[in-house]
């Protein structure tokens, strides 16, 4: 269990301080996947450098199963961070040592034999599957290679927690996902909770039970993450599921007048958001049998949060006002949302 | 050998006394340059490590240790020499001699390369020690394990442009009668017109740099991957 209690850290140069975290509580439980999403400057990386204390926050607690870091004595809080791994975006891999070494490197005070810490880092390697690797120096390796190496040495002192700051932000699509698969598999067979610091909407949107997104310093949102993206209360919020789908272009086309935006008379243009417990009933050809309107779908994109997915999508209703507005109603009783866009 | 003594008239007579000129540079650039490779290390690391963000920060040291290497470092080898001589008494009991060049030489180079090897662990990248906090290294780990290490191929090269630097300056050490090539040089070459002398002993010089090219090339090539 981690729990942050009102956190707030400042950087001040040359007479100007910028808060860079203000006030942010939150707790994570144990084995909980917990993603933390910003644009850059919006402090994530600071918050999460506040949980292994590589940034001290000036006031607030950080409570790791109970014991406040911020109060305990530089070599107990060295003991401590060895129970929190951490992975980096640029990895962050020691150049002069083999994949094999810098593994090993973090071994280096566990207390393990030499044919225990050997099995433990081939074995490590096993999970990251990089066994042919042993040998190479980062700099043979591909990025994703090295992030796999990274997380491989993050796990050596078997921590409970993974911090992980924007790790696969220098990564490939392709690759991203591959690293976002073993993330994954580590939570899970290793029950590690995991901190997830991006930007990008996919990493939440694919490993993440639960998120909070950041702005100035402040977490502004927090929950369940089909319960965060589903109903966005901020514009920063909806800004990153704009990001994630094509489905914010239709704010532009209707602001350039495109074609397929402009309306006979007597129709009317919605977006309709739709979460897990109403996509299996038939609601549009529901509403269009029932109130008499024409409903075309002009535009779509259905995400899958975790499992879950998420509908939005641009219908454009015609037919009698009245029969339109019943039909609105019908919909957003069945825990639709509906916004009007036209 | 014939041959050697046809382009070099003067050798066959000097040869004896040019081998120990050669010795006492040799010498002198081993052990100042050993000395000399300990306190640069040290005041290096130090630098970095007490600089503002660094990860021992405690300006009043940086700022003491960064001035002092700034004044040691404008003042002229020639005049240090002199300067020193009373330092160099108390240390060495003596001003005269290689053991009286030695606190100079010492002095002449610390500063420089103390910048040198600071500049060296400077391209470590602060990522590095970054994951190295994280994983729990003390600041000594820290400073031994990550910017030492990491920064050995930055080290073999400054320490190769230090060791130069010191051979040239051991041809002033003569001054004080500490002989050398520099030495054998002027008092045969100049003051004596063998000019055979002077290029002779251009030629020593040139090959003990070279040998120290040779070197610090086959570490480097050990240790860059």
């Amino acid at each position: 269990m981690i729990e942050l209690k009102h956190v707030t850290k400042t950087f001040s140069s040359s007479g100007s301080s910028v808060h860079a975290v203000k006030d942010v509580s939150l707790s994570i439980a144990d084995g909980e996947v917990f993603g933390i999403i910003g644009f850059s400057g919006a402090g994530k990386s600071t918050l999460v450098r506040c949980i292994n204390l590589l940034e001290r926050p000036e006031s607030g607690e950080v409570l790791i199963d109970g014991t406040d870091l911020t109060k305990l004595p530089e070599k107990e809080l060295r003991e401590f961070r060895k129970k929190i791994g951490m992975i980096f975006q640029h990895f962050n891999l020691m150049p002069s040592r083999t994949v094999y070494n810098n593994i090993g490197f973090a071994l280096r005070h566990s207390g393990l034999s030499k044919e225990e810490k050997d099995k433990k880092i081939l074995s490590l390697l096993e999970l990251v599957d990089l066994q042919d690797k042993k040998d190479a120096y980062p700099s043979q390796l591909s990025g994703g290679q090295k992030q796999r190496v990274a997380i491989a040495r993050a796990l050596a002192n078997d921590p409970r927690i993974l911090l992980c700051d924007e790790a696969t932000s220098a990564l490939d699509p392709q690759t991203t996902k591959s690293i976002l698969k073993l993330l994954e598999s580590v939570n899970k067979k290793l029950g590690i909770t995991m901190i997830i610091i991006t930007h990008q909407m996919e990493v939440v949107k694919d490993i993440c039970d639960k998120v909070a997104v950041m702005e100035h310093g402040s977490v502004v949102e927090e929950g369940e993450t089909i319960e965060v993206f589903s109903h966005p209360r901020k514009p920063v919020t909806k800004s990153f599921i704009e990001t994630a789908g094509s489905i914010g272009k239709i704010y532009d086309l209707i602001a350039e007048d495109s074609p397929i935006t402009r309306l006979a008379p007597g129709q009317k243009m919605y977006l309709l958001t739709y979460s897990t417990d109403t996509t299996r009933e038939a609601i549009i050809s529901y509403v269009s049998r029932t109130y008499d309107v024409d409903a075309s779908v002009s535009f779509g994109n259905v995400e899958v949060l975790k499992d879950k997915p998420l509908g939005k999508l641009v219908v454009i209703f015609s037919g009698e006002e009245e029969n339109i507005e019943k039909a609105l109603k019908y919909m957003q009783d069945a825990g639709i949302e509906t916004e009007e866009l036209k | 050998m014939n041959l050697i003594y046809q382009i070099f008239p003067n050798l066959e007579k000097l040869g004896p006394e040019l081998l120990e000129c050669i010795w006492a540079t040799v010498q002198m650039v081993l052990i100042s340059g050993f000395i000399s490779f300990v306190f640069g290390i040290f005041f290096g690391s130090l630098l970095i490590v007490t600089k503002k963000g660094g990860i021992l920060e405690c300006l009043p040291v940086y700022t003491i240790i960064d001035k002092a290497i700034d004044i040691l470092r404008s003042v002229p080898f020639i005049i240090m020499l002199f300067l020193l001589i009373p330092l160099t008494r108390i240390i060495m009991g003596t001003s005269l001699g290689i053991e009286g060049a030695l606190v100079p030489l010492i002095f002449g180079t610390v500063p420089f390369f103390s910048r040198q090897v600071e500049t060296a662990i400077a391209e470590v990248d602060p990522g590095l020690v970054e994951a190295s906090e994280a994983m729990g290294l003390s600041p000594i780990e820290i400073i031994f394990s990550v910017y030492l290490r990491e920064s050995i191929p930055g080290i073999v090269r400054v320490s190769m442009i230090t060791l130069i630097s010191l051979i040239n300056l051991t041809t002033m050490a003569g001054t004080v009668g500490a002989g050398g090539v520099g030495d054998f040089a002027i008092r045969y070459g100049y003051q004596l017109h063998m000019y055979d002398m002077i290029w002779i002993s251009v030629i020593i010089t040139l090959i003990m740099v070279t040998i120290i090219q040779l070197i610090g090339n086959l570490i480097l090539r050990r240790t860059i991957h």
